[in-house]
């Protein structure tokens, strides 16, 4: 298996969550995905530390992501637009209360701000440090918008509660109350 | 540190427990040891993040997409855009082979000349003068609809003088001063074709790229690596319909004949948003144009549309490719 392969391999399924968060949209997701390992393959050979290759990754994805923004070119309509984000209203106590869909739809729901570090915090890749890198934003700004898009999935999550992602939100919820109160 | 504080430095956490061995998080780690409160809110929160980042790994990724990214690395591209690569293809080829009538140019020349003597005749005149230069003779109906040939021929010529039609309503060039990546390519093409004087001659980079900015012209942002490589290149300015411009480079670096790249701003280019962009390149992307007889490459990048330039065979149209 070729370098590039291997690359390919570990990283295109998480670049993949992370496109599409951004994109909202299953078609535009993948294009940015296969544009980063595009840009790979012209100008990654300039990389000279290989363990950097992740981040580099993210990053490209992410400023191609801002150009097309930036351009005025808009994505075509979002496919969580209008999904329901809301968890199921009786589920068994399975120990998953959501899936892959409803949990990017709640993120689609949050300013950009907060919906690009989030998702770079869940899909589990990165240290806050490493996002901080990706989005060119500083550590404390990150920290602090990995807080507050919390709250603001807490809230969503809240407003229709089920089993037990609901308990554990109500639980910290309401700890975070005191401890603030 | 207190609780807020802790609080807020482990909301970034990762809930895989992979950051444990930063230093950031041991002071707040070591509080919520001694915190039973504490302790508990951050087991709480990490159980809510797992399951919050375990959706999101069922996400489903969409069938083919490893196999299209490996597969375009290779040089082919996906099967859907490679249909729209190959119809564009067959049409701008079919297009180009498209030849006017034979005596055609004479018309127009004749038509000309007579139209500029004409200005100071009577309309009367005029209207005599236009008679006489197009002696059009129509065949007779029942001539050509004789066999299921002609019928057939009659009926796609109809269809492709709709399509055209069509085409020149929608894009005319001149309208706005803009011009399809196809139509710059002969613009460029042809201007080769018939000579013209260089403007800057040997320059390396550095200077190009100086005499381009000074000149409110383009400069080679995007362009392939081996190109940026070569020195002692030539360059003048193109003129546009709509007094606008566009650079025009000769690169003689390679052994196998000069090459030329025509850059202009996408401001000034219609319909180019199909173009790839240098990444992308593939051998779909070549063009052999039997009219201009020149074999040519068309990107974009966020700014400009390129063109790059060789006269050779179709047959070696692809040759272009090993350049990027």
């Amino acid at each position: 298996m070729s370098e590039f392969e291997q690359l390919v391999d570990t990283y295109y399924k998480p670049l993949y969550r992370f496109a599409y968060s951004m994109a909202k949209n299953a078609d535009s997701a993948a294009d940015l995905v296969q544009q980063t390992f595009c840009i790979w393959a012209q100008k990654g050979y300039q990389l000279k530390d290989r363990s950097k290759a992740k981040t580099w990754l993210f990053t490209t994805l992410y400023r191609e992501h801002l150009a097309i923004v930036r351009r005025g070119k808009h994505y075509s309509d979002g496919d969580l637009d209008d999904m329901e984000y809301r968890l199921p209203a009786h589920e068994q106590d399975s120990g998953r209360q959501i899936d892959g869909k409803q949990a990017m739809a709640m993120l689609a729901r949050l300013h950009e701000n907060f919906r690009a570090p989030l998702t770079l915090f869940y899909i589990q890749q990165h240290s806050y440090k490493e996002i901080s890198e990706i989005l060119d934003v500083p550590i404390g700004t990150i920290m602090s918008r990995i807080s507050r898009g919390k709250e603001q999935l807490r809230k969503m999550m809240l407003a229709e509660p089920s089993a037990n992602t609901a308990k554990i939100i109500r639980k910290n919820t309401k700890n975070n109350i005191q401890n603030h109160g | 540190m207190d609780k807020q504080e802790a609080q807020f430095i482990l909301q970034s956490f990762r809930p895989d427990g992979a950051d444990a061995a930063d230093t950031d998080f041991a002071a707040a780690l070591k509080l919520a040891a001694e915190n039973r409160e504490l302790g508990k809110w951050l087991a709480d929160e990490r159980a809510a993040d797992a399951a919050f980042a375990a959706a999101l790994c069922e996400l489903e990724i969409p069938e083919g997409l490893r196999q299209h990214i490996l597969a375009m690395m290779k040089g082919d591209r996906p099967a859907a855009m490679a249909l729209n690569d190959t119809l564009d293809h067959m049409f701008h080829d079919a297009m180009d082979e498209v030849e006017p009538p034979a005596n055609l140019r004479e018309q127009i020349l004749t038509a000309m000349s007579i139209g500029a003597g004409s200005t100071e005749a009577k309309d009367s005149q005029l209207s005599k003068a236009e008679e006489k230069v197009i002696p059009v003779v129509y065949p007779s109906w029942g001539g050509w609809f004789s066999s299921w040939g002609r019928a057939a021929a009659v009926a796609a010529a109809v269809l492709l003088g709709g399509i055209l039609a069509v085409q020149v309503t929608k894009n005319p060039v001149g309208h706005d001063g803009m011009m399809a990546p196809h139509e710059l390519q002969h613009h460029a093409a042809n201007l080769l074709n018939v000579g013209h004087e260089w403007e800057v001659r040997e320059a390396d980079s550095q200077s190009l790229n100086h005499w381009l900015v000074s000149h409110e012209l383009p400069t080679p942002a995007s362009v392939p690596r081996s190109l940026r490589s070569m020195d002692g290149m030539d360059c003048k300015m193109l003129r546009l319909p709509g007094d606008r411009k566009a650079s025009l480079i000769c690169f003689k670096g390679d052994g196998s004949g000069k090459l030329y790249l025509m850059i202009t701003r996408n401001v000034y280019v219609r319909d180019n948003d199909e173009l790839p962009q240098l990444t992308e390149v593939t051998t779909r992307d070549c063009y052999h144009c039997p009219a201009t007889k020149w074999n040519a490459v068309r990107w974009r990048d966020a700014h400009n549309t390129y063109i790059l330039l060789s006269k050779k065979e179709k047959s070696r149209k692809d040759e272009l490719l090993r350049f990027f």
